[in-house]
């Protein structure tokens, strides 16, 4: 059962649409890890999380999670997976105690007792309609819902967007303890990135359904940089060096995707550390090399 | 087991409003008929037996019979909007990452249907039961078979749409042919009411006017007698229907978002 070492895998996976395609996406989440899918809206992370859970049948490609083939094993990766989605996808007319009473029939290791704790301990009432809970119960509610059934496995779409820090920083923190195991995994969605950086192990960038940039959240920061200087002294650098340059009426800021080097070949410039907002922002605009 | 249960238990949770209201309505307008038939015409009956104005009192009695037999089925049969409401919610969408299967959910949607049309149909018998014992007009047949044959043609419709959306066609797409085929099937349904229910009853009123005679009581039975001779055909009908919409359903609820 869990004899594997990614828990998902995509390898070259195509989805068309009128106007946008999901263009030979690729990319790893190891066992035990939180991967960060980080993308601006209408970058694409929607579509691949709806074609790794065969929600949409993709054009070409492959797709493996937690081992097993995502459209032959479907019915057996799906009591071990748990989704969450930005919107609560259950009627308002249900309450909390209905939930548990229609996942406990789907789930094989629905625990009643774990989601009554983490009702406790989201202070969601059991019998109130849920179409009276605000946002953050509801999502809430959607989490416990997810974290009740032992998965091994927890993908989240946007799923913290249009919380408040206090809520937010709540559901970081149960997500970090469920995976103290080592045997579970999250994929989470977001361009939130604040949340990406306290939480996330690695990091896999999209834009226009195109993968920029994918690896471990630390190499990543660690690598990259932004480096100050005049217009004059952007001629001077190599543009081998730049990932794009944000210019403004001081100077330029020029992303380099190796700081350690550019340091040493450029010496005496400033280069700031990168944060995965700054990443993002400067990968988007790559196409463009200088823009503002 | 525990999966039909959760199912089931969910199914009933977003349709029980829609099936009490529609169980009230058939008690009430049975009510309502019964009234008109124990009150304002029993005494009718009991003091003038054979004469013209108690036919023509046994004749509306059975077309009463033939309606509550339509408005049953109606309400018993017609969809109610679980599936509706389930895209506009967004769980159709996260019921795809679920360990539940496409025959899974046409399994408890179609059982609660089918529980919601026995009710409706014992509803109809004891309907017509209560009113046949005391009048000594048969009624339970000819109610029956008028409730069977609309939960047929209901079905038909119900299984029509199932197939455009197995075959691919998108909730609006569905919508045109979808209204054609029930047009269709609503002229059919109506021609078959008027064979069998007002074809000799107007013939018969036409006779009584020109000879000035009463409608006659072989009249009247010869109706019923239509009626109560196809029921074993409708019944039949409807289980096979039954069985098709659901595999359809099963394969309409396989297909994945584009």
């Amino acid at each position: 059962m869990s004899g594997y070492e990614n828990a998902i895998e995509l390898k070259g996976v195509v989805k068309r649409y009128d106007g946008f395609t999901l263009d030979n996406v690729s990319f790893e989440v190891p066992k035990g890890c939180i991967m960060g899918f980080i993308g601006q809206n209408g970058a694409g992370k929607t579509t691949t999380i709806r074609s790794l859970l065969n929600i949409t049948k993709i054009d070409e490609g492959e797709i493996a999670l937690l081992g097993l083939d995502h459209v032959r094993d479907e019915a057996e990766i799906k009591k071990r997976l748990a989704v969450v989605f930005d919107e609560l996808p259950f009627h308002d007319f249900f309450n909390a105690g209905d939930m548990a009473k229609i996942f406990e029939g789907m789930y094989p290791q629905w625990d009643n007792k774990l989601y009554s704790d983490y009702l406790e301990r989201f202070r969601l009432p059991r019998k109130k309609k849920i179409g009276q809970f605000s946002k953050g119960m509801k999502m809430k509610l959607q989490i416990a819902c997810a974290l009740s059934h032992n998965a091994e496995l927890l993908v989240m779409d946007e799923a913290t967007t249009g919380l408040d820090p206090v809520v937010r920083d709540e559901i970081l923190h149960i997500f970090m303890e469920y995976l103290q195991d080592g045997e579970r995994s999250i994929l989470m969605s977001s361009h939130i990135t604040s949340d990406l950086e306290k939480i996330a192990d690695s990091v896999t960038f999209i834009d226009g359904g195109k993968i920029l940039l994918s690896g471990y959240k630390d190499e990543v920061l660690e690598k990259h940089g932004i480096l100050k200087c005049s217009k004059e002294e952007l001629a001077g650098i190599d543009s081998a060096d730049i990932v794009s340059v944000r210019t403004n009426s001081y100077g330029a800021e020029v992303m380099v995707s190796d700081r350690e080097a550019a340091a040493r070949r450029y010496d005496g410039a400033i280069i700031d550390p990168a944060s995965l907002d700054d990443i993002m922002l400067f990968y988007v605009h790559k196409g463009a090399k200088e823009w503002w | 087991m525990k999966l039909f249960k959760s199912l089931i238990f969910r199914e009933l949770k977003i349709s029980k409003r829609h099936y009490v209201v529609r169980i009230l309505l058939m008690v009430s307008f049975a009510a309502l008929l019964m009234l008109a038939v124990f009150v304002a015409w029993k005494e009718d009956i009991a003091n003038a037996p054979g004469s013209g104005d108690s036919e023509m009192i046994e004749t509306s009695i059975a077309m009463f019979g033939m309606m509550f037999g339509l408005l049953s089925a109606i309400l018993a049969g017609y969809d109610t909007d679980v599936l509706k409401s389930d895209v506009n919610c967004g769980w159709k969408r996260y019921s795809y990452a679920l360990p539940v299967t496409a025959k899974d959910k046409a399994l408890a949607h179609y059982s609660v249907k089918g529980a919601a049309m026995l009710v409706g149909g014992i509803l109809c018998g004891i309907f017509a039961a209560v009113i046949e014992a005391p009048m000594g007009q048969q009624l339970v047949a000819g109610t029956v078979n008028t409730y069977l044959v609309t939960l047929d043609a209901l079905l038909l419709a119900g299984l029509f749409r199932e197939l455009l959306m197995a075959a691919g066609l998108t909730e609006k797409q569905a919508r045109l042919p979808g209204m054609l085929f029930n047009l269709l099937l609503a002229g059919a349904f109506f021609l078959w009411l008027y064979i069998s229910y007002f074809d000799k009853f107007l013939e018969n009123v036409n006779d009584m006017v020109e000879n000035g005679e009463n409608l006659s009581m072989e009249a009247a039975a010869g109706i019923l007698d239509t009626a109560k001779s196809l029921s074993f055909i409708p019944f039949i009908v409807l289980i096979l229907l039954a069985v098709c919409s659901f595999f359809a359903s099963a394969k309409a609820q396989e297909r994945r978002e584009p």
